[in-house]
């Protein structure tokens, strides 16, 4: 879903697809940024302290977060924090067991024959794809019970990080003849293309599934050369049903106490169709952890919004986000009544529904965060320190003395264009309408054929991108059709002359109705028609509207993108200037590179009584039966319905731990000071939600399977014996 | 409005929250639609004659022989501390009729019977000898209300569970909450002879339906009154409340907490448990703060779906919820003699 969305917002410039669609995220790649004239400023002459007194806050040691690099591990504060002496070998070791799966989780190997074990909820994608005709194995789950019986997963991939050098120097020397900030991140950047390049060609040489990516850290303060190995046969072993691996759904999304089996495992092979052998994986640990326990979670974070500037947080909290979160909200309430039907059409609608419903609870989750003022405040505080120390230096007040400034304007001028971007909030999306995302889809694709110079094989792709939109039922459109025009009402104004020529007086609903009752567009196969003979020369009721619409949706997008080009510019000199100052005291922004976070397993106060620290099966089979007659979310598959009496349902299930995760995380071990594993981070709590502007660790969490669990459920449930053979620990 | 407040605040409720809200009123001026149901006479004298105060809490009648159920914590705050010591706290069962508790001190008092005496002469008033009357004037001093209120002075105990089990977690204001707060005592009018009564509320075994209305009998100091709301659910912890919480999360609790703290079942309960069906509904909510303590929670048919024994905010009462009840009565007290006088009115008498 996320992987979709992504495309289309690389193809059309789009810059508003909704974030954090699950703990696992696409993480878009930096764009490189235009030059973008810098306004002559000049620096304050004094600085002045934030009004912040009133809420006694203090600026923490790991407000930034703990996403701590493989390049600067933390053995000092291990060693503070956990009395653990960490050596090189042990982050050796945590390292190499960790993988990334796919394009947006994390994974970890754990069994000598490169078992891979990741979320279900990662493996979605691929159990759909493996199941063969009537089957649906998201619906019944799957179990290899012989390695033959092992499903290849057709371009699924997942990379281990095998080495790490420091490449600074090389790449700084290419910036260091150069005069200008912008041209120098150019320079820098174009060097670090070229080591990757020649890099990866040196280790092909040895080994075609090397590949070497430089990774730039503190926005150029420092570049590393990750050298991966990629496994590109990836076997599906086994997956539980949906419904157990999703137990709660929707509602306990980003809740605890939980109660979840979001569990799944693969198999890396080789070339010659073996299962890898591997000595780079996590032993299963043999006894559970419990509270007060460090834990260590190593994965692949994505990004955060920590390192940006107040005026940043005040136009998301003020601005973006309740304008999107409406439109969220009024998305839901239309797809909400389709949802829990048992057909094709129905399951279109789910899956738009759970992404959008998903994107409404975390963005809710994170304003309520930024409505903290305590929040605020400590980003104020923290703003001010780096502030105060710029000032204090001559050559740093020079280069980054208006810094803060310019951002404040940036921002400024993005809040007189807010109400016109909303009403485009994520159009051109699965979020919202198909018929007019096809439309615009068909829009974009005729209009590249009508230039004539463009590469056949772009065409080709964005046709099969737009092919691949699905059908909702028609009633859903009219609705979504409905609401957007509803939405341009009420940013432009009844007598917007755009607005007028695509309803022509009528109002919304009558516009959207005769449109899905005369539009071709609606059905796929019609719209693949229209697509191949001509789009805008049809003369479908669609052709009028997108016609009237787009050009007003690609100057709004233009003028989107030309804030978020200089704000990432922005952004960038913001990261140096704190490079400057503090160096690698605190770890750089995450990456969706390979972290280690460190915490404690810990229950926390909420609801005005205390969360355990783990959860047990007795609360899973509490909530199959306290919640049937709310829906349908908290069903147990058949088998689990009645346990077998050997199954001591006291074990551990989830549990909640104080390690830094967000978007990527998904799917990562979770390590006891031995690195072994004892669960599988699969979300965060809904207090975790303001984390990606302020790492806080008093109430949120990030909630994992509990090692335990996955094993009883493989034995008592699954009798699942060949993966239990591969991971339990030898005895002795 | 709270609930309406919610459901505006915070969309996940939305579709899980009804428009409805709770409401009250006065005995002496019944409501010709409570909630979408015309209560007649009979009906509002059974809810009026079938609930007791028992100094600052509610108990229900529950059986023609004057055995009547209450919240345990609110029991535990009216019990004279000096001769309570032993049972408040591991708890006390009456195996057979002679061996319920006299409680010292502890009366209750029911509402027999209320009448508009406006304008009337003292001497035109009828009143009986045993019964204790009281005048309360309306809000607007346009209407004398008269109560004729029987006191009895012989309350005795027959159920206190363990407080362990009644207090489990110590969660005052919480839910999902999992408490078997209830006790049970007995009316008596004279020594050894408990009240007869054809006004009591039926036991059920059945939970109360997600947005049923059910309706509470308060008796505060002055005017009995009324509470109407539907069983319902929240929005809480990003996710929304169960209808009813199971044996089975009481279970996950204890272990979960390493069966230490106030999340620690007796090992009586541990070991019984294994034969009980866990998944018997234990706590739910009705929309709306309770009535009063130990208030009995009964549908339109006057069923006793539960007992209220806790308020959520201003916007929820927490209810110990009858077929709860019934499980532990049956599987941790094998309390066979309660059960049959709950279910066939069958009183075990001595020498019977």
């Amino acid at each position: 879903m996320c992987v979709r969305w992504a495309l289309l917002v690389v193809l059309l410039g789009v810059g508003c697809a909704p974030t954090a669609v699950e703990t696992a995220r696409v993480v878009e790649r930096p764009v490189i940024v235009e030059e973008v004239n810098e306004r002559p400023m000049t620096p304050p002459a004094t600085l002045e302290e934030p009004a912040v007194d009133e809420f006694d806050v203090d600026v923490g040691r790991f407000d930034g977060g703990k996403m701590w690099t493989f390049d600067n591990p933390p053995a000092d504060w291990l060693k503070e924090a956990y009395n653990l002496d960490a050596d090189s070998a042990w982050f050796a070791r945590a390292r190499r067991g960790a993988l990334r799966f796919g394009s947006n989780c994390s994974a970890s190997f754990v069994s000598a024959s490169a078992l891979i074990m990741t979320n279900h909820h990662c493996a979605r994608e691929s159990i759909a794809e493996v199941s063969q005709d009537e089957e649906d194995l998201l619906e019944v789950g799957f179990y290899a019970a012989a390695q033959e019986d092992e499903r290849k997963v057709a371009d699924l991939f997942v990379e281990q990080l095998l080495g790490i050098e420091d490449v600074t120097a090389r790449v700084h020397s290419a910036s260091r003849i150069v005069r200008g900030d912008d041209e120098r991140v150019r320079a820098r950047r174009n060097k670090a293309s070229e080591i990757e390049r020649a890099l990866t060609s040196a280790a092909a040489t040895q080994d075609s599934s090397l590949r070497v990516e430089v990774v730039e850290l503190y926005s150029g303060g420092r570049y590393a050369a990750y050298t991966f190995r990629r496994y590109d046969d990836v076997r599906l072993v086994m997956a539980p049903e949906k419904r157990i691996g999703y137990f709660g759904g929707d509602p306990d999304n980003f809740t605890y106490p939980r109660y979840a089996l979001d569990v799944s495992f693969f198999r890396a092979y080789d070339k010659d169709g073996l299962p890898v052998t591997t000595s780079d994986y996590y032993r299963w640990g043999r006894d559970g952890v419990g509270a007060g326990d460090p834990v260590f979670v190593v994965g692949n974070p994505g990004s955060t919004s920590r390192l940006g500037t107040v005026a940043q947080l005040q136009y998301e909290r003020d601005y973006a986000l309740p304008r999107q979160i409406q439109a969220l909200q009024r998305r839901v309430a239309i797809l909400r009544p389709f949802v829990g039907f048992e057909t094709d059409a129905a399951n279109a609608v789910e899956n738009v529904f759970f992404s959008v419903s998903n994107s409404f609870k975390a963005l809710t989750g994170q304003l309520e965060g930024l409505k903290d003022d305590t929040l605020i405040a400590r980003r104020s505080a923290g703003e001010y320190e780096l502030r105060e120390a710029i000032f204090k230096s001559d050559s740093l007040s020079a280069h980054y003395g208006t810094l803060f400034q310019n951002m404040e304007e940036l921002q400024l001028s993005k809040r007189a264009e807010a109400q016109r971007a909303a009403a485009f909030a994520f159009f051109g999306t699965e979020a919202g309408s198909h018929v007019l995302m096809r439309a615009l889809y068909g829009y974009y694709y005729a209009s590249l054929q009508r230039r004539g110079f463009v590469d056949e094989d772009e065409l080709a792709n964005i046709r099969k991108e737009a092919l691949a939109v699905e059908d909702l039922p028609p009633e859903v459109e009219e609705s979504l059709v409905a609401v957007r025009l509803e939405e341009l009402r009420e940013a432009l104004g009844t007598q917007d002359p755009t607005f007028r020529g695509i309803t022509g007086g009528l109002v919304v609903d009558t516009v959207a109705a005769h449109l899905l009752a005369a539009t071709a567009v609606k059905d796929s196969a019609g719209f693949a028609e229209l697509l191949d003979a001509g789009f805008l020369g049809s003369d479908d009721a669609v052709v009028p509207l997108i016609n009237g619409l787009a050009p007003l949706y690609f100057a709004v997008q233009q003028q989107m993108q030309s804030f978020n080009s200089r704000e990432t510019l922005l952004s960038g000199r913001l990261a140096q200037a704190r490079f400057a100052i503090y160096g690698e005291t605190t770890p750089p922004d995450a990456s969706f590179s390979l972290r280690l976070a460190d915490g404690v397993v810990a229950g926390y106060s909420y609801n005005n009584t205390f969360a355990p620290a783990h959860t047990t099966f007795y609360g899973l089979y509490d909530h199959y039966h306290a919640y049937r007659q709310v829906s349908r979310e908290w069903d147990l598959p058949g088998r689990w319905l009645t346990p077998p009496s050997g199954f001591d349902l006291s074990t551990p299930l989830n549990l909640v731990s104080t390690n830094d995760i967000t978007g990527g995380n998904s799917g990562s071990p979770l390590l006891n000071k031995e690195l072994e594993i004892v669960g599988l981070v699969f979300d965060g709590n809904i207090e975790s939600l303001p984390n990606v502007y302020l790492f806080t660790d008093r109430v949120a969490r990030a909630v994992s399977v509990d090692a335990q669990g996955i094993v009883a459920a493989l034995e008592h449930i699954y009798e699942a014996d060949r993966i239990l053979a591969e991971i339990r620990p030898p005895r002795d | 409005m709270q609930c309406a407040l919610v459901c505006i605040v915070a969309f996940l409720a939305a579709p899980f929250c009804g428009a409805q809200d709770y409401e009250r009123w006065m005995f002496e001026e019944p409501p010709v639609d409570a909630m979408g149901f015309a209560p007649d006479e009979f009906w509002l004298e059974n809810a009026r004659l079938g609930a007791l105060q028992l100094s600052a809490c509610v108990a229900a009648l529950v059986s023609a022989d004057g055995l009547a159920v209450t919240s345990a914590s609110c029991l535990r705050t009216v019990l004279d501390p000096a001769t309570s010591e032993d049972y408040a706290v591991g708890g006390f069962l009456a195996a057979a009729l002679e061996e319920e508790l006299k409680l010292s001190g502890l009366s209750a008092r029911q509402i027999a019977g209320l009448r508009d005496i406006t304008g009337l002469e003292d001497a035109d008033i009828s009143r009986e000898p045993d019964l204790d009357y009281q005048v309360v004037p309306r809000e607007d001093s346009t209407i004398l209300w008269e109560y004729a209120l029987a006191d009895y002075h012989d309350v005795r105990l027959v159920l206190l569970p363990e407080a362990a089990a009644t207090e489990f977690g110590a969660e005052d204001g919480v839910y999902p909450r999992y408490s078997v707060d209830f006790a049970f005592v007995r009316i008596y009018v004279s020594e050894d002879v408990p009240l007869e009564t054809e006004s009591y509320f039926a036991w059920t075994e059945r939970a109360a339906l997600l947005d049923e209305v059910v309706y509470q009998t308060a008796i505060p100091q002055v005017a009995p009154m009324l509470t109407a709301g539907p069983a319902h659910v929240y929005s809480y912890n990003g996710t929304v409340t169960p209808p009813f919480t199971t044996f089975y999360g009481m279970l996950d609790l204890h272990h979960s907490h390493g069966g230490s703290g106030v999340w620690t079942l007796p090992a009586r309960w541990l070991s019984r448990m294994s034969a009980m069906d866990l998944s018997s509904p234990l706590n739910f909510t009705v929309a709306g703060p309770c009535a009063q303590s130990g208030a009995p929670v009964f549908s339109r048919d006057l069923e006793l779906l539960g007992v209220a024994f806790d308020d959520v905010g201003e916007t929820s009462c927490v209810v110990a919820a009858a077929p709860g009840v019934l499980t532990v009565l049956r599987n941790i007290y094998g309390a066979d003699h309660i059960l049959q006088e709950l279910e066939y009115q069958q009183l075990s008498r001595p020498n019977e």
